[in-house]
């Protein structure tokens, strides 16, 4: 059986978090959480960015 | 850092997260999703369930699987890895639910010491952010990491 090599290119990453390349484009088929990105841009046009404290 | 995460795989551009869930309902893959929105430098955080038949992902679905905090916990480590590859952006942060919502703010409200350590995390009242307090209610959260 076929083994995918994961990478781990970063020691900061957590534990447990390595870098797939399988995943490049594996969802680019749907619009990942449109509804919620419209709301996140609404949100943002209406009551605008923070204050810098 | 955060402990008792799963083993999560991600995607080379940072912006993609899988990992999966394991619990008495199944094996369950979640995915979170990074993406950009009209304001440069804001990313929009998208958790959901891939359908083990569609392969379609939602964040409508309820698990049940008996491993929220754990979830929770391993969505908010996702920050970390984005975080380090995007420096300076922000994150915003809305539940498909009302109950999403609250269940953000549970996660945050119960980690809160370990993640301001490491970012500032704001909340949305009616019509403005302000510094994230436990036993408020918010609409929405903003989340940057502290340099």
């Amino acid at each position: 059986m076929k083994t995918k090599k994961l990478v781990s290119d970063n020691k900061n990453l957590p534990k447990g978090f390595k870098v797939d390349p399988t995943l490049t484009n594996k969802y680019s088929d749907q619009p990942l959480f449109k509804d919620k990105i419209d709301r996140a841009n609404y949100i943002l046009k209406t009551v605008g960015l923070p204050k810098a404290s | 850092m955060l402990n008792d995460l799963y083993a999560v795989r991600i995607a080379p551009d940072f912006q993609t997260f899988e990992f999966v869930s394991v619990g008495p309902k199944g094996n369950i893959t979640k995915v979170v999703s990074y993406t950009e929105i009209n304001i440069k430098g804001f990313y929009n955080l998208g958790f959901g369930d891939k359908d083990p038949i569609t392969g379609y992902l939602s964040d409508l679905s309820i698990t049940n699987n008996g491993d929220s905090q754990k979830v929770l916990t391993t969505m908010a480590a996702t920050l970390y890895a984005f975080t380090e590859k995007n420096i300076g952006s922000t994150i915003i942060l809305t539940g498909s639910t009302q109950a999403r919502t609250r269940l953000y703010q549970m996660g945050i409200s119960n980690n809160l010491n370990a993640i301001e350590k490491d970012f500032l995390v704001l909340g949305l009242t009616n019509s403005a952010w302000e510094p994230f307090q436990k036993n408020i209610a918010y609409g929405a959260f903003l989340v940057t990491r502290k340099i």
